[in-house]
């Protein structure tokens, strides 16, 4: 199976092993990604909320070019499949935005017809291989590891997508099919605090205490997300945490394609493990010994 | 014999049941009657406010709020600054509290988690609202300045993030193809709405 890539603007800096083990995961089960020739920022949480009509096009001009290619995008950045969705969502929705939309397109010589399906990599995986699918090409077990498995907000809201909004469960599934043990972990679609780390600080700093204190609580080895911004809130802030609210709150947090990664057979450097700001215990690191 | 398991005696009637009691006529005056003229409003609201609102993107659904408070009992927001309160935002937008809304730093507190619009029982889509909100403001000259930044990074690039000599070098040893600095397209696009704009 093959599909477009949409890397997003975070795999390219700050979320550089999510970009790695994405495209060394789907290359491992067999899954074909072709990267968006001269992609352009999604239009962000952030353009959304200065110049709509404006978003809607730049995200537009990412659509139009992928319709040409005809295949399902794949976007693993939670922020990039909830905004590219979006666009598709409000240019069906919309006849007025979608002409005005497709006349900014036309200065650029694109058109874009409203054909392009919008998927996450975890929804690909689950729905397009299936969990015995994945399972069945895994050469190491996660055996012994205990996880929290944190969805974050934007790939289960507000689509009504592939999984349940308020208890998904599909990278629970998928790691018990590969042999690690699901704790606890009540807070899987509670919001990180997003962009708040910067406008709002301490509402972020108590968002992200509450979800690592709630995994370790529980006996977590590590948090597992989907999302870019979900890992760095939760990584590049350990120190901060910690001293802010007297405990000690350092603590893994992967991208579920890295550890998807270390079940498949891929070594440390591959999945971009050896790229993180927090401490990567032995325990996870000795999975690919 | 034909015996009557029913009832020996008729059923009253369904008006009589639900016949309306005598509603006693008011006695109490107001002290002071009200008197109600055109255009008394205050000054600062805007009755037209709820419905451009509405007029955005995700914005009609407003409309239907009755005031439940699902919105603010499940944001993660609100639980942690008290101030912030997406039911009392929306409320205002209906009573047209325009300029105390689009004023406020509340609009841009929203961190966008979508936990609000998902749970509201009459489909108000909350977190577009915010959204919706926002642009409202920037339009009246009204801009955070960490929105504004990176709105100004994509506009100039394409891309929050620049795209440097050393990123190309890596993913061509990668075996990926290089990525172009700058998006002409972007300034094109922008342009042109822009454009659209001033022509109304
Ligand atoms: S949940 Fe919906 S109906 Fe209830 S107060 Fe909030 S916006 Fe209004
Ligand atoms: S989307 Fe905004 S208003 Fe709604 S629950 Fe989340 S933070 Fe609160």
């Amino acid at each position: 199976m093959e599909y477009t890539y949409y890397p997003g603007c975070s795999l390219t800096k700050t979320s550089k092993p999510y970009d790695l083990s994405t495209r060394a995961v789907f290359r491992a089960l067999g899954l074909g990604l072709h990267e968006l020739e001269d992609w352009n920022c999604c239009g962000a949480t952030v353009y959304m909320s200065v110049k709509e009509t404006v978003s809607f096009s730049i995200s537009a001009r990412n659509l139009a070019l992928a319709e040409k290619m005809k295949r399902d995008v794949v976007a693993p950045c939670s922020a990039c499949y909830l905004v590219l969705n979006k666009t598709n969502r409000f240019l069906r929705e919309l006849p007025d935005l979608n002409a005005k939309v497709n006349d900014a397109l036309s200065a650029a010589g694109l058109y874009y017809g409203g054909t392009v399906r919008v998927r996450h990599p975890l929804e690909v995986l689950i729905n397009d291989l299936g969990i015995e699918g994945v399972a069945a090409k895994a050469r190491r077990s996660l055996k012994g590891l205990k996880i929290a498995e944190y969805y974050g907000c934007q790939i289960v809201r507000p689509q009504r997508g592939f999984d349940d909004m308020e208890f998904p469960q599909t990278m629970d599934r998928l790691f018990e099919a590969l042999g690690a043990e699901n704790v606890y972990f009540p807070l899987k679609v509670r919001c990180c605090g997003g962009m708040l780390m910067t406008t709002a600080n301490d509402v972020a700093m108590k968002l992200c205490h509450d979800l690592i204190a709630c995994a370790q609580g529980n006996g977590a080895d590590c948090i597992v997300t989907t999302c870019p911004l979900c890992q760095m809130n939760l990584a590049a802030y350990q120190d901060q945490l910690s001293a802010k609210f007297g405990e000690d709150l350092h603590m893994p947090i992967l991208w579920f394609t890295e550890l998807l990664g270390l079940a498949l057979g891929l070594d440390v450097r591959t999945v971009g493990l050896n790229a993180h700001l927090e401490r990567i215990p032995e325990k996870i690191l000795s999975l690919a010994a | 014999m034909f015996v009557n398991f029913i009832s020996k005696s008729a059923p009253p009637a369904f008006s009589q049941i639900f016949a309306p009691k005598a509603i006693p006529e008011m006695t109490t005056q107001l002290a002071t009657p009200l008197i109600i003229e055109e255009n008394q409003e205050p000054e600062h609201i805007d009755r037209d406010f709820a419905l451009k609102v509405a007029q955005r993107a995700g914005g009609r659904q407003l409309l239907r709020c009755f005031a439940c408070g699902t919105c603010t009992a499940g944001c993660p927001v609100a639980e942690i600054d008290e101030r912030y309160n997406p039911r009392r935002i929306i409320r205002m937008v209906l009573l047209g509290l325009k300029n105390e809304v689009l004023r406020s730093e509340f609009i841009w507190l929203c961190a966008g988690c979508y936990t609000c619009q998902e749970r509201c029982p009459q489909g108000v889509r909350v977190a577009e609202v915010m959204r919706a909100l926002r642009n409202l403001a920037v339009e009246e000259g009204i801009v955070h300045p960490a929105f504004k930044a990176q709105a100004e990074l994509i506009r100039n690039m394409g891309r929050i993030y620049e795209i440097e000599d050393f990123d190309n070098k890596k993913r061509v040893r990668a075996g990926l193809p290089e990525l172009r600095k700058n998006i002409e397209d972007i300034k094109t696009l922008f342009e042109r709405q822009k454009l659209n704009e001033r022509l109304g």
